[in-house]
């Protein structure tokens, strides 16, 4: 939710080796970042500050994952990918290959997924990285379910690709 | 020359349920199976085989016309189904038909007759298709079990 | 969507999604998105969240149930499945069915099962092949009864418009839908050009109708109606009621009219009913109006109602028959006696081993008021009889006794007839043995059997001359009636008899499956004295039949049919008068039919003093896509008195052409007809598949109609 760009970062990893002359830091080994209600897990996250203070992290994983609370909603919005860009200014998470982003019970599944929290909207792209034999041309695939269900069952979904 | 009284035939089954047919085909049937020494029996538990007459079509079909287009000829186009079954435990054979045709003469003029000798023609027919059944019946049921 | 999606779940796939939570979600690129069995593809898909609505772009493709669409755009909300589509081109029907294609100005989905398209063409040959269209400005198609329903229609075919209807509906599947049938098309002498339009009702399971107007150049327009049901009490026979009615013949100034009506309803506890009632408004009805001999052949419309009780156990039955019974007659001649009423009681009781059987009748004999005044009055009949039948795998013996009992009370039988009762004890001696041996014919083995039998007959003479003949006549001899008792059938006769039959039957059982691959027989009766009942009656002394016949013998009888494997069936049968040494019936019949559909009959018939003709027919496939049939019937009867002359009866020579969406046939027919010289008919028709209801013979279309068995008397002549 929005409240979230407010709140101070945490991260947690078994090692930690920063740059401060470049102001990069980099967690590796079972990273968790908490902002509020953004969590990432990765098995590495590069951190670097920009000029104005804001952070901006690239976390890889096998896969990364993410998961966040929706603005004025009970649901949570949740997502993995091989790779996620966070970028805390712009409220903006961008996941990379085999990427899939799933709120409720519908999901989606794509070559690169970029979700703006603040505009509650997100972008989906196919590409030949995610092609799988049924999906040669390794197209988005998006599951909605019906309205009646996603209002009612609400639970958090631990979801495997 | 090789001929010789027919003997009892050594059907494998001693008691047969027939089932469907017209009662008069069953009373046909029971006659000539007790000629052969098997019994029609009313319910299938205490048979080992079963012969179902699943049903018969008649047609009558205009064999000859007169050079005024009067009807000559008839012919009567007789053909019943069945289907056996050699013991409870077997599922049903393949449905066989036997078929019988006879012709009469007609003459417009004798109406009343003609329908009478048309009535005559088919319980022969029928009597006859009976008979042929049965003789399917015999050599199949021989062939299928293995002689005791 | 790989995974079976379960209800109400979406599936998007796309190169590029954007997706405007709760409100928007927009698919680009190869995009597709389907809902519990809706399936719509495009270049470009926009799904409205909100309204559930979606809007394709570019080569979009939607299936629903079994019609697809393909077209520019769409518009579709898919819950309701409500949307239009401009410029579709569609395809109807699912696999395994004709599918039906065209295309239209517009496509309206109105639910998951209904379809409406703007200004269609129609058709079901394959993609390329465009030798039909129907064009119509409106097609409404239901999923439900599976059927397409078009205004304003027409019929192009070939680039020619043929046929126009404001209203026509049709099956797209294998089930029975109203509709108009195949149009029927051609010319006869009897009535010139005549076209004929069927439309079939489809009212429900077991009950249909078929109306067909039917113009006539010459006549005018007549109507047809038939309705058909299947009674649930016996479901195996198909009720058919038909009625023809031209309310002005040109020809003739008269409305003609034809009436045929075929009922049997079973009322349960043994108890079932027959009604049969056919009529016509002139006596050349038939010989003007049909082409089929069935029809133009029939001189006596039978117009009666019967009531039978059948109680039977596998040891005994009883039969009761109550009928009223009288004849419509077109040739001004035959007509026969009417039965109003008839009363039969016939029973059968095993008594151990003797069958007694026992048959009693009342009848009341009448005549037709045109007819020309005859005897006419009631008749008593009770005849008993006992046999002995012993049976045994070698042979067989049957003694039979029996006493016939008939009495008259007759009224205008003037000096000729007198109404005298008569009881005539019979007795019979039936006794046959069963020779077999194996033989090996090729490599198949043969049972091949030696059946000699024996059969004697004596009943002494009783003068019969003065009783009338209200339904008796002579049988044809044959190998049936070489073993009865009683030559005549009917009631008013039974021959005297003391005589003897020998016959001896040879057949060949291929004992691997049964089948009797050839059966021959030879039979003679010797007569120990010469019979002397006859049919001749002082009414007219000099008929053939009071011609007394001093026989030695009967004629030498002999009978052959041969089954034999690849489809080749072969009958003869010969009666020769060894007395006159002349042969008074040869009949022979070859008839090969290696597969359904390809079958060809030669056939020789000759009876001495009656017929000699011979008759061709075949039908035939000739080559890919045509089919023929032909039936040439030549009379080689040269006796002008029986108004007999050489020369062809019926020839008919038919042709068919299967185009695969459509099948086009011809038939040309020329049969001579009771009251006219010959009638010239040609006739054409035009099936343009998926659009009629299957075969412009819907008979066999009747859902449940179960095979099963008719009681002998139900065998009502349905002549071909």
């Amino acid at each position: 939710e929005k409240a979230d760009r407010d709140k101070p970062i945490d991260i947690e990893s078994d090692n930690l080796t920063s740059n401060d002359a470049k102001k990069i830091s980099t967690y590796t080994g079972n990273v968790i970042l908490t902002q509020g209600t953004l969590e990432i897990h990765a098995d590495k996250l590069i951190v670097r500050e920009d000029q104005d203070g804001f952070q901006h992290g690239t976390a890889t994983g096998n896969p990364a994952t993410f998961r966040q609370k929706m603005e004025g909603k009970e649901e949570y919005i949740q997502g993995s990918g091989q790779r996620i860009e966070y970028d805390g200014h712009m409220d903006k998470v961008q996941l990379y290959v085999k990427a899939w982003v799933k709120r409720g019970e519908d999901i989606v599944h794509g070559d690169y997924i970029m979700y703006d929290a603040g505009a509650e909207y997100a972008e989906v792209i196919g590409g030949p990285k995610t092609a799988t034999a049924e999906n040669p041309k390794g197209r988005v695939h998006a599951v909605i379910q019906p309205k009646s269900a996603k209002g009612a069952a609400q639970k958090p979904a631990d979801a495997k690709p | 020359c090789g001929f010789h009284l027919r003997k009892m035939e050594s059907l494998p089954f001693d008691a047969i349920y027939v089932q469907g047919g017209t009662p008069a085909m069953q009373r046909d049937i029971k006659r000539q199976l007790a000629g052969g020494g098997v019994k029609v029996v009313e319910s299938t538990e205490d048979a080992q085989a079963a012969l179902e007459l699943m049903g018969d079509r008649y047609e009558k079909r205009i064999m000859s016309l007169s050079g005024k287009g009067r009807v000559r000829e008839y012919e009567l186009i007789y053909n019943a189904t069945f289907r056996v079954r050699n013991s409870p435990t077997e599922n049903w054979g393949p449905p066989q038909t036997v078929e019988q045709r006879r012709d009469f003469s007609y003459d417009d003029t004798q109406v009343l007759a003609k329908d009478a000798e048309e009535q005559r023609l088919v319980s022969d027919m029928r009597a006859e298709a009976v008979r042929e059944i049965l003789r399917r019946v015999g050599s199949l049921s021989k062939q299928a079990a293995p002689a005791q | 969507a790989e995974t079976a999606p379960d209800k109400g779940t979406t599936t998007i796939d796309a190169m590029r999604l954007e997706i405007y939570m709760d409100r928007e979600m927009r698919a680009f690129g190869d995009a597709e998105i389907s809902k519990d069995g809706q399936y719509i593809k495009g270049d470009r898909i926009f799904v409205n969240t909100i309204n559930d609505e979606i809007h394709a772009v570019g080569n979009v493709f939607v299936k629903q149930g079994n019609a697809t669409a393909e077209g520019p755009e769409l518009r579709m909300k898919m819950e309701d499945r409500e949307g239009e589509m401009p410029e579709p081109s569609f395809t109807i029907g699912g696999d395994g069915e004709r599918k039906g294609r065209g295309n239209a100005s517009t496509i309206m989905f109105e639910g998951p099962t209904k379809e409406r398209l703007k200004s269609v063409r129609y058709t079901t040959c394959e993609a390329g092949v465009n030798d039909w269209y129907m064009h119509a400005n409106e097609l409404e198609i239901d999923h439900h009864s599976e059927t397409a329903t078009a205004t304003n229609a027409w019929i192009q075919f070939k680039g020619m418009p043929i046929l126009y209807t404001p209203w026509i509906d049709f099956p797209f599947s294998n089930e029975r839908a109203s509709g108009v049938l195949l149009p029927t098309f051609g010319s006869t002498t009897r009535s010139g050009f005549e076209l004929a339009v069927p439309y079939y009702l489809n009212i429900a399971p077991e009950m249909d109708a078929t109306i067909t107007p039917r113009y006539m150049s010459k006549r005018g327009t007549q109507v047809q109606g038939e309705f058909r049901y299947l009674d649930r009490s016996n479901p195996h026979i198909v009720n058919t009621d038909r009625l023809e009615y031209l309310p002005n013949d040109d020809m003739t100034g008269r409305s003609r009219y034809a009436i045929n009506l075929r009922n049997t309803h079973t009322f349960g506890g043994g108890w079932w009913g027959n009604l049969q009632f056919e009529r016509v408004s002139d006596d050349t009805y038939f010989s003007d109006m049909s082409t089929r001999i069935a029809l133009t052949s029939r001189v006596n419309l039978p117009q009666q109602v019967d009531l039978h009780y059948d109680k039977n156990t596998l040891t005994n039955d009883w039969h009761f028959t109550l009928m009223a019974q009288q004849y419509q007659t077109l040739d001004k001649v035959s007509y026969p006696y009417q039965r109003l009423p008839q009363i039969a009681l016939s029973g059968f009781q095993e008594l151990g081993p003797i069958d007694t059987r026992l048959s009693t009748e009342f009848v009341r004999f009448d005549k037709n008021s045109a007819a020309p005044i005859s005897v006419t009055g009631e008749r008593y009949t009770i005849y008993p009889t006992a046999s002995l039948p012993l049976l045994a795998s070698y042979g067989y013996i049957t003694p039979k006794v029996g006493l016939r009992y008939t009495g008259y009370n007759l009224n205008n039988a003037g000096t000729s007839y007198d109404s005298k009762s008569t009881a005539i004890p019979t007795f019979s001696l039936d006794t046959g043995l069963y020779f077999d041996r194996t033989m090996r014919v090729v490599k198949n083995v043969y049972t091949q059997t030696l059946e000699p039998r024996l059969f004697y007959v004596y009943i002494p003479y009783e003068n019969q001359n003065r009783l009338p003949i209200f339904d008796t006549g002579l049988s044809d001899l044959n190998i049936s009636t070489l073993f009865a008792e009683n030559q005549f059938v009917g009631g008013d006769r039974i021959n005297d008899a003391n005589q003897v039959t020998l016959a001896l039957t040879s057949r060949m059982i291929d004992q691997r499956t049964g089948v009797q691959r050839l059966s021959a027989t030879i039979g003679e009766r010797f007569y120990f004295n010469d019979p002397r009942v006859t049919t001749c009656s002082p009414a007219n002394p000099t008929a053939a039949e009071c011609s007394s016949t001093n026989t030695v013998h009967s004629d030498f009888l002999t009978a052959v049919s041969a089954k034999l494997l690849n489809g080749w069936n072969a009958d003869a049968a010969w009666q020769y008068n060894t007395d006159n040494s002349e042969t008074v019936r040869a009949n022979m019949g070859l008839r090969y039919q290696p597969e359904p559909g390809k079958i060809m009959n030669l056939g020789y018939r000759f009876t001495r003093d009656r017929l000699e003709q011979i008759d061709v027919s075949t039908e035939w496939p000739l080559g890919t896509n045509w089919y023929g049939l032909a039936r040439f019937n030549y009379s080689l009867r040269n006796n002008a008195s029986t108004n007999d002359k050489r020369g062809p009866i019926e020839a008919l020579a038919g042709l068919e052409y299967n185009a695969g969406c459509w099948q086009a046939r011809t038939v040309v027919h020329r049969l001579t007809t009771a009251t006219t010289t010959a009638n010239y008919s040609i006739f054409f028709q035009l099936e343009l598949t998926g659009m009629s209801s299957i075969g412009s013979n819907p008979l066999d279309l009747l859902k449940r109609s179960i095979p099963g068995f008719t009681n002998p008397d139900q065998i009502s002549n349905t002549v071909e």
